[in-house]
């Protein structure tokens, strides 16, 4: 079983009485690949996202039945904060914090959570994740400067860093790409494929010819089910489903 | 609303009909081969398909850049492409058969025996068949081409051996030729059949 | 288009108009009150004011009364204010917290006079408190309560929208994530304290049920009988001498310039957050 960090079966979520997600079954998260969750908005993705470190709980009237397994182990099981410290998340529109310089955005978690106390160790680890983040070389001269000086590419690559400071095994993206320029996606997207190798990243994309660019596996959520998964390049040219097939054709 | 690639897709089955009609034409003008002229013809409608397979591969080049598409369009593009390519065989083919027997100063007629103008009529109307089935996208008619494809190699098989032993001149060399090239007329119906099956179930 | 020239030329006359007051109210205060400020100089604001038919002399009494009210007001509306929102933020759409905020609407639109009467009836004659400045920096600070909390409501939702979850989600603990919540709001909040305080500055009405009427006793300990600039406007500008007259001119120029001071300052406050 170590192969697959997340197992989810039979899972069923209502937020205030609506049902969400509709009996997702058997899907499996294999590690160090990165799986994209595609499927046209309202279709669930990102509150399955938000469930998989438990952020979906902080929801009022929030009803989930079912399984979902972290490494073999329920995750209704494991203490919320300490999972969200081996799940990462990073949202839509990069959020950092713009109070605070580059440096404290990333050492931000870390200090706060009383993870690292000695000064030199704190500047090795945020000189780590900017660099895990393919940012440093970017802003090495200003790390004192605030997060706002940075363009919307380079703050949604911040917001990666200050997730990957914890040193996350699993990091969840949603939609990370849709509101930075070209060249901004393109640079998280050959950051991503570039950690993989370290960690499993679970990405919602909002286009499916980006899950073909980068995903190793895909998944189609349509109308709060899963319609199919698998290996991408199977999807993308034999989909089996005809849903998915109308999907990435465009024809839905 | 209709998708901008299926526009795209529109010009595409364009020129592949456009092709198909040729291809069919060139055997055609095989059954009623006429020394000289025949040959020159069917240059003619070879190079023109040469031409048009050029421009379906540009088509589709640009589909591929502009809509990237996926699955069913994905495989049609990459389909698209082999159908073009085997289209221009086919009436390459029947150029060459043109080219040996008048290269051997026969004409069709002088020597044909019923076994090859059997096999003709056969492959004319596999290749009609296999139009047919890539229009419609019919599963079952390329099932049915692949099969004819086996017959087709069978008769070819038995001729050449028969050939092996019988002593009939030019003709017989002539006609075995023939039988060679529709052989492969047949195998090139039977790989269009292929990437129909590609289109529509994803396998072959 | 001729419409879009019609709806320009409207909007330009409604703006024109409502310039008009405001330059005329500027134009009247400084015709009148800037004379006064520079004939009495720095001891216009230090100095204490004088007997009818006496010199200039100052407001120093009223003004060194009104910012230690500001003060008080604000060391106890801050805390309320900023843990209300905070309650109201957090808990949003449960029931104690749609009460408190019906409440905070409220208080915000309650007449200033029944404020001051309420605080005389309770704290001066029940509690004793007397008349002095104390009485008066509490009735200012329940006034001054419901415009910071709602400023701060608005800046903490926005706050919360933004980083509640990022904070859940690099694993931080409840309190980590209300402090983050808050350390990102801030500005949002400054702001809301900044206008309370230039709300309450102005204030008359509560200064009259709960300071007193002298004005030229200076702060010697907490509970001296003070009272702030605009009680001191209310009664001289009544008055029949023309020195009082003249006095209260200037502090209402004070009062204005101090206030406009002081929004202009919550208004780069706000500005910095974007």
């Amino acid at each position: 079983m170590e192969n697959y960090v997340f197992e989810i079966d039979h899972l069923n979520v209502w937020i205030e009485n609506k049902h969400i997600l509709k009996d997702i079954c058997n899907l499996k998260i294999p590690k160090n690949t990165i799986f994209a969750i595609m499927g046209p908005s309202g279709s669930g993705k990102s509150t399955f996202l938000k469930l998989l470190n438990r952020l979906l709980e902080l929801k009022k009237n929030v009803k989930i039945e079912g399984e979902i397994k972290f490494y073999g182990q329920d995750i209704f099981k494991i203490d919320p904060i300490r999972l969200r410290r081996r799940v990462g998340i990073v949202f839509q529109q990069p959020n950092p914090f713009y109070h605070m310089s580059i440096f404290d955005n990333v050492a931000y978690a870390l200090k706060a959570n009383g993870l690292i106390k000695n000064k030199a160790d704190l500047i090795n680890a945020v000189t780590e994740a900017l660099i895990r983040a393919n940012l440093y070389d970017e802003v090495k001269d200003r790390l004192n400067k605030p997060a706002s000086v940075l363009s919307g590419g380079q703050q949604q690559r911040l917001v990666i860093a200050r997730a990957l400071a914890l040193k996350p095994e699993v990091l969840l993206l949603d939609e990370p790409t849709s509101q930075i320029d070209v060249v901004g996606a393109r640079k998280i997207e050959e950051l991503l494929i570039s950690l993989k190798e370290q960690i499993t990243i679970i990405l919602v994309s909002h286009t499916p010819q980006q899950a073909a660019r980068i995903s190793d596996y895909v998944a189609l959520f349509y109308d709060g089910r899963l319609v199919e998964w698998g290996q991408s390049e199977n999807i993308f040219t034999y989909p089996k489903n005809e849903l998915t097939e109308k999907y990435v054709a465009g024809r839905i | 609303m209709v998708r901008l690639i299926d526009l795209a897709f529109q010009k595409l089955e364009l020129i592949l009909n456009e092709m198909s009609e040729e291809a069919l034409k060139s055997l055609d003008m095989l059954a009623y081969f006429k020394k000289h002229h025949t040959a020159k013809e069917l240059k003619e409608i070879s190079d023109k398909l040469r031409k048009l397979k050029e421009e379906a591969g540009e088509l589709i080049l640009e589909i591929l850049v502009r809509y990237q598409p996926m699955a069913t369009d994905l495989r049609f593009a990459k389909s698209a492409m082999e159908i073009s390519y085997d289209l221009y065989r086919i009436s390459r083919y029947s150029y060459d058969i043109a080219l040996a027997l008048d290269e051997a100063n026969l004409s069709l007629d002088e020597c044909i025996d019923a076994d090859v103008q059997n096999n003709i009529e056969k492959v004319k109307s596999m290749l009609n068949l296999t139009i047919k089935a890539m229009l419609e996208r019919n599963k079952d008619l390329a099932i049915e081409i692949k099969n004819m494809d086996q017959v087709i190699d069978k008769a070819y098989k038995e001729y050449f051996y028969k050939a092996l032993v019988y002593k009939g001149g030019k003709c017989s060399i002539a006609n075995l030729l023939i039988m060679r090239y529709l052989e492969r007329i047949a195998d090139h119906c039977a790989y269009i059949a292929d990437e129909i099956l590609f289109v529509i179930k994803g396998s072959k | 288009m001729v419409k879009d020239k019609l709806i320009f030329f409207l909007a330009f006359i409604s703006t024109i108009f409502l310039f008009l007051p405001f330059t005329w109210l500027l134009s009247v205060l400084l015709i009148k009150g800037a004379p006064v400020i520079f004939k009495g100089g720095l001891e216009f604001l230090t100095g204490i004011p004088p007997l009818p038919g006496d010199g200039l002399g100052g407001i120093g009494t009223v003004l060194e009364g009104s910012i230690f009210m500001a003060i008080i007001a604000s060391l106890i509306s801050i805390p309320i204010s900023i843990l209300t929102a905070l309650y109201i933020v957090m808990y949003e759409g449960g029931l104690f917290a749609k009460i408190l905020r019906f409440l905070v609407d409220s208080l915000v639109e309650f007449p200033t006079i029944i404020i001051g009467i309420s605080v005389f009836i309770i704290f001066v004659q029940n509690l004793k408190l007397g008349l002095n400045g104390i009485s008066g920096a509490i009735a200012l600070s329940i006034i001054m309560i419901p415009y910071t909390t709602i400023q701060a409501i608005e800046n903490l939702r926005q706050s919360k929208d933004e980083y509640l979850e990022v904070g859940y989600s690099l694993g931080l603990t409840d309190s980590n994530v209300i402090k983050l919540i808050l350390s990102e709001g801030r500005e949002g909040v400054i702001t809301g304290i900044l206008i309370g305080i230039a709300k309450i500055f102005g204030e008359t009405a509560p200064l009259l049920f709960t300071t007193v009427t002298s004005f030229n006793i200076f702060l010697r300990t907490l509970t001296s009988p003070i009272t702030g600039v605009p009680s001191l406007i209310f009664n001289f500008a009544f008055s029949p001498y023309n020195n009082w007259l003249d006095v209260a001119w200037g502090a209402a120029l004070i009062l204005a310039l101090t206030v406009t001071i002081l929004f202009t300052l919550a208004r780069i406050f706000t500005r910095r957050k974007l």
